[in-house]
């Protein structure tokens, strides 16, 4: 389906973008931490940028194996449900 | 462009996926915003509960059919409730209105407001009962589709139509769960007031059809009281379900609402008339379409070979074969030729009310004498049977010359159907079972989907996580 394809080719971009970003934000992140300016707010700043990044790829390598592991507990849970009792027949009497 | 059931999950797994990675493109951004950071990890939550509903697609419809199992409840029943129901109000608005028609004068001028506005209510609830069977229809064979369209709608990222996807989603859950537990609701609430016998008989309708009745000659028989039998239910003994007087020219045209004759089932017609039953031998079955247009049916007694209505009633013998009949009826008198072949020795009885005088019986050209046989008495009318025995068999020919008196009105009692339903005065029993009716299929319903409703709002604020 076109839809799907789109959304697939989108989704691609958007991670090979997301890649770029984390490199990008590292290197922006240790260049304000390792910047010669000495104000503790900057380095804090580079400090909580590469530590997001950092995160950010982390989850970025992470997605399949998260994903994998929700389509497995549910299709261990997603087993179709025996029948029910038969209330009927036990009140029968 | 349609998308199938499998598609539709595929989709909202892709947006799911996308979800995450916008996520972590915004949590990965170069913009130290605790704003931007915290909008990036909601993304990378939402995508973990999409990833959940998307793949407990089936799980989700394994689950609403356990629970409907559990519960005892299904949708069979459900069609059944609204197939009653439906047909109880059209019997109902149908009777109200032939009841409307029925009225005149005074009190047709007090009833017939009462009557427009039970109409009306009452077509409300025939309204309100064909929205909850489509309403049950869409959930019943597009519940899957749109479960799907719920997932997909809350995997749009950023939260667009989140509302709307939960939404659509426990709107599914909630009423393939609870909407074919509706009879049971209605019948929980219902038990005190629901004249539930009643209105079984009359969802299977009452018909207003004019009958006539006729001996076999096609004359009409008039002065009679004709006994409807349920063949299926006492095999044509026992109680009639309905008796009718016939009116001078032979005929009943129901112009009163508490009579009525059931549609569907297999009558029977017994006419008494003359002190003599006469039984009518085929079984009548009135079609559904009497109910809604007029409809005759006719009724040829085979044991009358010929009648001048009650003056003169000449009985079928039993070994005729074929017969040839001439009439001259007048005001005063008339005189009877029949032709008949028999194939053994027999009686012809004739039957006549005492105000009736034979002037003269010839059998084969020669005039005989009569005696009667017998004396009867029906509702103030008495009378006699007599006898011609014909002694060969083959053709024989009978005139009979008679001179008619007048016979006064007689007053015959009637035993309406309908009436025999109601076990009441049809205008209070035709309101009331309105009222009913209405609690049935438009109080209880609304009250039930409110609830259903409620429920819904409830898990789609669940789902949407507020």
């Amino acid at each position: 389906m076109e839809i799907i394809e789109f959304i697939r080719q989108l989704t691609l971009q958007v991670m090979v973008a997301a890649w770029g970003i984390f490199v990008l934000t590292w290197i922006v992140g240790w260049a304000l931490r390792g910047a010669p300016i000495p104000i503790t707010r900057v380095k804090k700043a580079g400090n909580s940028l590469i530590e997001d990044a950092i995160w950010a790829a982390f989850w970025l390598a992470m997605g399949g194996t998260i994903f994998s592991l929700i389509s497995y507990i549910v299709s261990q849970i997603g087993v179709p449900v025996p029948e029910p009792p038969n209330i009927m027949n036990q009140t029968g009497t | 462009m349609i998308l199938q059931v499998p598609e539709v999950l595929e989709l909202a797994f892709y947006l799911g996926l996308l979800n995450y990675f916008l996520g972590n493109l915004i949590k990965a951004l170069p913009i130290p915003i605790t704003t931007v950071k915290k909008i990036g990890l909601g993304m990378i939550k939402d995508s973990l509960a999409i990833w959940i509903l998307a793949s407990s697609f089936t799980l989700i419809l394994n689950t609403i059919e356990y629970v409907r199992g559990v519960l005892g409840i299904s949708w069979t029943p459900l069609w059944a409730w609204f197939g009653i129901q439906t047909a109880t109000i059209i019997g109902y608005i149908n009777a109200l209105k032939a009841l409307g028609s029925v009225l005149g004068g005074f009190l047709g001028s007090v009833v017939g407001p009462l009557i427009s506005s039970a109409v009306s209510i009452l077509t409300t609830a025939l309204t309100s009962i064909m929205a909850l069977q489509i309403l049950s229809v869409v959930v019943n064979t597009r519940g899957v589709e749109i479960l799907a369209l719920g997932i997909v709608l809350y995997s749009v990222p950023l939260r667009i139509f989140r509302r709307s996807g939960s939404l659509l989603i426990s709107f599914i859950v909630v009423f393939s769960i609870a909407l074919p537990g509706l009879p049971g609701f209605v019948e929980f609430l219902s038990t005190n007031i629901a004249s539930s016998e009643a209105s079984a008989v009359y969802s299977q309708g009452i018909a207003y059809p004019n009958i006539y009745v006729r001996d076999l000659t096609g004359s009409p028989m008039g002065y009679g009281l004709l006994h409807f039998y349920d063949v299926d239910i006492e095999a044509g003994d026992g109680e009639p379900i309905a008796i009718y007087p016939l009116s001078i020219n032979g005929s009943i045209v129901m112009r009163n609402i508490s009579w009525g004759l059931p549609v569907g089932r297999n009558l029977t017609a017994v006419l008494e008339s003359v002190g003599w039953l006469f039984r009518y031998d085929k079984t009548i079955s009135i079609p559904s379409s009497c109910i809604y247009s007029r409809c005759d049916i006719k009724i040829d007694l085979p044991g009358v070979m010929a009648s001048d209505s009650i003056h003169l009633v000449i009985h079928t013998p039993r070994t005729l074969t074929e017969y040839y009949f001439e009439k001259r009826i007048s005001e005063s008198g008339g005189e009877i030729r029949l032709l008949l072949n028999v194939y053994g020795e027999d009686n012809v009885t004739i039957t006549y009310p005492e105000s009736t005088e034979i002037i003269e019986v010839k059998l084969n050209g020669e005039a005989i004498d009569i005696e009667p046989v017998r004396e009867w008495s029906w509702y103030g009318i008495r009378g006699y049977d007599a006898s011609i025995h014909i002694d060969t068999p083959g053709l024989n020919e009978i005139v009979i010359i008679y001179r008619k008196g007048e016979i006064g009105l007689i007053d015959l009692p009637a035993k309406g159907y309908a009436s025999s339903l109601m076990g009441g005065d049809p205008i209070i029993y035709f309101l009331g079972t309105a009222i009913t009716t209405v609690f049935l299929t438009l109080v209880f319903p609304t009250v039930y989907l409110s609830l259903l409703v409620m429920g819904t709002y409830s898990l789609a604020r669940f789902l949407e996580g507020r």
